[in-house]
């Protein structure tokens, strides 16, 4: 969207955005198996249950945020 | 049948003097109706989501397959990296990294599928669909996988027409579209697979 | 481009004419139906398909419900592919420009076409045909009911008719406005050449025929019976009809969803120059609230019956008495019906207002007041729907703030009331058709609202709760409300829509009688229900005898009352005098093209520089068209044009209406 952007291609500006992709799939990949070991570790407990709250709503805000550019719909240059 | 069926694009004859609509909002409105078309699936989740905790509560078997979910999980979570791989490829006119990215999306969002398949079957063992979780599970991981198929069928499409070179970074909309889409069936997966398995 | 032939020459509003269509013979159609052919061999062929197939793997009889809902969804897609989707998205798919239909003729209205305004007409007509079909429900209903006793059909075969006339009124009242006028109206009123999708635009009304299809076709498979609200467990026991509503219904909420995204996306994107939020008028602001309603919580009444579905088919027990819970079907119910009231009545509220500014001759009375005052009712309405419930024995600690919030929603519809007042209140009344059919709005609307304080509030409710004071509360709002704003909305833009004028002594004749007899039918019944009588039931103790024989015999008069409607419609479309573009001298976009609009609404560039419904005020001016060759003289000053257009405009009222 906000890369709709003609040839020549700018190669520092593509690897940033691969780098940024790849960021965002890393700080997923430590959520998903944190939101894992506090299950394993809470699991049946009340705090076990709450704990998943936060890795939940930061995994689906990572997705929002870097995968699905959620910011775009509010940036001016389109 | 189709003789009299004109190409859609509207342009007529420059000798018309005839005012055209500026069409710059249509990248616009398309990114604005796929989010809108995103929010509305949203609220469908959200109904079958409230109908597990209003049955159920957070009530849990004991016999869940915890390690393929996990694996599931993390499946899907690889398969949206590539997709978003794929995205920036073609925007940056990256041709082939993007087929790569792209058949690598696919071949994981297969493999998930079967994955869930799996799990499906196994389920139907241990708390069959006739009990309140088992309804809820079903119910859930089957909306999910409806969207997953939808998803891969849309890439799919994305897939072979990318082959044949039909997209590039001035012509991306197919592909961020169909991207969208995948990274939304993701971010369910990441409420339904804590409902279901770890709450 | 042979569809410009159809379009009269124009160029400003003021001048625009739209005789040149006498002198151009009408283009001829071609085989009309062959689109409509196609998609029903392919729906057929699709049935069939999914009947093979879902019997090749799990056998069972073609009556099966997990066979039916497999060859509903075929036979779907075979009617979508043959109607034009295969042209129109299925091309795109291997790569190939997508064709779309767009036949000159009067053929159109039969095709795939993308002209809003065709889909407009094509969601009127089919809706007010369901209407009527409606309509000779109700009319059946009222003779069963005409005396005590079981008379002309069984009380079951009751059910099944009071389901059909709940869910087809329901279909037509919350697609009605929103589909035929938001779709011809919004994207003229805000400058645009097409809605922002047209494609999807006319899939989603492509959808339309098999909701019609499948609601009326289910009597084939036993009917359903469990009202329009499906409330489970009746609805996840009884006969396999419900299969056919469940999935015509789905298939409805997907027609609402699309057309609704549509709606939204056209007005925030596509807007004329200078059109700010401020300026738009108020019709298209309803329309885009209604949307913002519409595209999220449709998906609950999608959902509630895909889980009636599954515990009919699959065997899951959401609703099953011993281990699920059928409130969990009214939340989720309630949570979609009770916003779709107000997707309902709010585009009514937007129609009724457009034309009392226009036939009081002043400006909207606190304009901004009624925006906030749409957007609260969005607000709102999605946290009230469990005053549905409060006899259903949910939790005790939901029924105050529920009984509160409802009764808030009343805040923000007294603002309509007051703006529609107001803007009356020593307006130049001029009494057409449009204005007599708001008026009997207005008190309808009033009744309605006022009896819903006593359905609001728990102590009353209780004792009203399913009797036909509910069943009178609701006509007077959903009829009151929707489909009177639906019926003036009719009368309103026919002018513009078919370039010709409907009978004006029929138009007011008709108004007048059909307030009159529908005000006559219901007022008895909020006696009856007051004393007891019983909702949804094909007989009832002697006591309300006196009360529902007037009811019924006043029915048969409304009913008789639409056919004066459907006269004047046919007769004056084609036979009517011509209009000329703006009858009304009204002062919207759609006003200042001629009459109907060319292919592409606007010749030339639509420039908004002033507020919609600055009538009376002095020099004021909503748009002008811009010229489009550079070198011609400068763009005139907004005084200039507004002189112009208006005298020239009040000239060729006066001389066509009166």
């Amino acid at each position: 969207m906000t890369t709709q952007q003609q040839v020549p291609i700018d190669r520092t500006k593509m690897r940033a955005a691969y780098r940024k992709g790849l960021w965002g799939a890393f700080w997923l990949a430590v959520l998903t198996l944190g939101e894992f070991l506090v299950f394993a570790v809470g699991d049946g407990t009340t705090w076990g249950s709450l704990a998943l709250i936060p890795f939940i709503f930061l995994k689906a805000w990572i997705i929002l945020d870097v995968f699905m550019h959620v910011k775009a719909l509010w940036s001016p240059d389109h | 049948m189709t003789t009299e069926a004109a190409p859609l694009d509207t342009s007529h004859d420059a000798t018309h003097e005839e005012w055209h609509q500026d069409t710059s909002f249509q990248p616009r409105a398309n990114v604005l109706g796929l989010w809108l078309f995103i929010i509305s699936e949203v609220f469908l989740f959200s109904a079958f989501l409230a109908a597990r905790f209003y049955t159920t509560g957070t009530d849990r078997p004991d016999d869940l397959n915890q390690n393929l979910a996990l694996a599931v999980t993390i499946v899907l979570l690889i398969s949206s990296v590539s997709a978003y791989l794929a995205e920036t490829s073609i925007k940056f006119n990256n041709r082939r990294g993007f087929i790569i990215s792209l058949g690598i999306t696919l071949l994981m969002g297969m493999i998930f599928m079967g994955g869930v398949t799996f799990e499906l079957r196994e389920a139907a063992l241990h708390f069959p669909p006739e009990t309140p979780y088992g309804s809820s599970y079903f119910m859930l991981i089957g909306l999910h996988a409806f969207h997953v198929v939808t998803g891969l069928i849309a890439l799919l499409i994305v897939f072979v027409l990318g082959v044949r070179g039909f997209f590039g970074s001035t012509n991306s909309w197919g592909v961020e579209g169909a991207v969208k889409y995948w990274h939304f069936v993701d971010l369910a997966w990441v409420f339904i697979y804590p409902t279901l398995y770890l709450l | 481009m042979t569809m410009l032939e159809d379009s009269p020459a124009q160029s400003t509003g003021s001048t625009a004419q739209d005789s040149s269509t006498e002198t151009k013979p009408r283009p001829k159609a071609r085989r009309p139906f062959r689109w409509v052919l196609r998609g029903v061999v392919l729906a057929i062929i699709g049935w069939a398909t999914g009947v093979a197939l879902a019997i090749a793997i799990r056998g069972g009889s073609p009556t099966d419900e997990i066979v039916v809902i497999v060859a509903y969804v075929f036979a779907l897609i075979g009617w979508l592919a043959g109607v034009g989707g295969i042209e129109a998205f299925g091309r795109q798919w291997i790569g190939k420009k997508p064709q779309v239909n767009t036949d000159p003729s009067w053929g159109r209205y039969f095709g795939f076409s993308i002209d809003h305004k065709v889909i407009g007409i094509q969601y009127g007509v089919t809706l007010i045909a369901v209407l009527l079909i409606g309509g000779l429900a109700a009319m059946i209903m009222r003779i069963e009911l005409a005396s005590p006793g079981v008379g002309v059909v069984d009380l079951d075969d009751f059910n099944k008719i009071v389901s059909m006339h709940g869910i087809l009124m329901v279909a037509v009242a919350v697609a009605g406005v929103l589909g035929a006028f938001g779709n011809y109206v919004v994207p003229i009123q805000v400058g645009a050449q097409d809605m922002a999708f047209p494609r999807i635009n006319a899939l989603a009304f492509w959808l339309l025929p098999p909701v019609a299809v499948g609601l009326l076709g289910a009597p084939l498979l036993g009917s359903f019976n469990a009202g329009w609200t499906a409330y489970a467990p009746l609805s996840v026991v009884n006969e396999s009809g419900q299969i056919l509503f469940n999935m015509a219904i789905i298939t409805f909420g997907l027609v609402s969803i699309l057309g609704a995204i549509n709606i939204i996306v056209t007005v925030i994107t596509m807007r004329a120059k200078g059109l700010t939020w401020g300026r738009l008028p108020i019709f298209t602001w309803a329309a885009f609230s209604t949307s913002l309603l519409a595209f999220t919580v449709t998906q609950f009444f999608a959902g509630a019956l895909v889980l009636v579905t599954m515990d009919r088919v699959v065997g899951t027990s959401f609703f099953a008495p011993e281990v699920g819970t059928s409130l969990l079907y009214q939340h989720i119910f309630w949570f979609y019906s009770h916003p779709a009231v107000y997707i309902m009545v709010i585009p009514g509220f937007g129609v009724i207002l457009e034309l009392t500014t226009t036939f009081a001759r002043k400006p909207l009375f606190a304009y901004k007041a009624v925006v906030a005052a749409f957007l609260g009712i969005v607000g709102l309405s999605v946290v009230v729907w469990a005053h549905h419930m409060f006899t259903s024995g949910m939790a005790d600690f939901l029924h105050g703030p529920f009984m509160i919030l409802t009764e808030a929603i009343s805040i923000p519809t007294g603002i309509i009331f007051l703006s529609m007042i107001g803007t009356l209140w020593q307006g130049a009344l001029w009494f057409r058709t449009p204005l007599v059919m708001a008026f009997g709005w207005l008190f309808n609307f009033l009744i309605g609202g006022i009896t819903g304080i006593f359905l609001a509030d728990i102590a009353t409710d209780i004792h009203l709760h399913d009797t036909y004071f509910v069943v009178a509360h609701f006509h007077y709002t959903i009829v009151g409300g929707a489909i009177f704003a639906l019926l003036a909305a009719s009368f309103y833009w026919f002018p513009k829509i078919t370039g010709r004028m409907y009978n004006e002594k029929l138009g007011t004749l008709f108004a007048i009688w059909v307030t009159v007899a529908f005000n006559l039918t219901f007022i008895p019944l909020f006696w009856a229900g007051m004393n007891g009588m019983n909702r949804r039931i094909g007989d009832y103790p002697d006591a309300y005898a006196g009360a529902n024989r007037f009811a019924s015999f006043a029915a048969l008069i409304l009913g008789a009352s639409f056919l004066l409607f459907v006269w004047n419609m046919l007769y004056s479309a084609i036979r009517g005098p011509k209009a000329g573009p703006n009858p009304w001298n009204a002062r919207t976009l759609e006003w200042l093209i001629s009459s109907p609009p060319p292919t592409h609404n606007f010749v030339k560039e639509p420039v908004v520089v002033g507020a919609p419904y600055d009538y009376g005020v002095e020099g004021s001016v909503h748009a002008y068209f811009k010229d489009p060759d550079p070198a011609a003289p400068p763009e005139p000053t907004t005084e200039d044009v507004s002189a112009e257009v208006q005298d020239e405009a009040l000239a060729e009222s006066q001389e066509e209406v009166s």
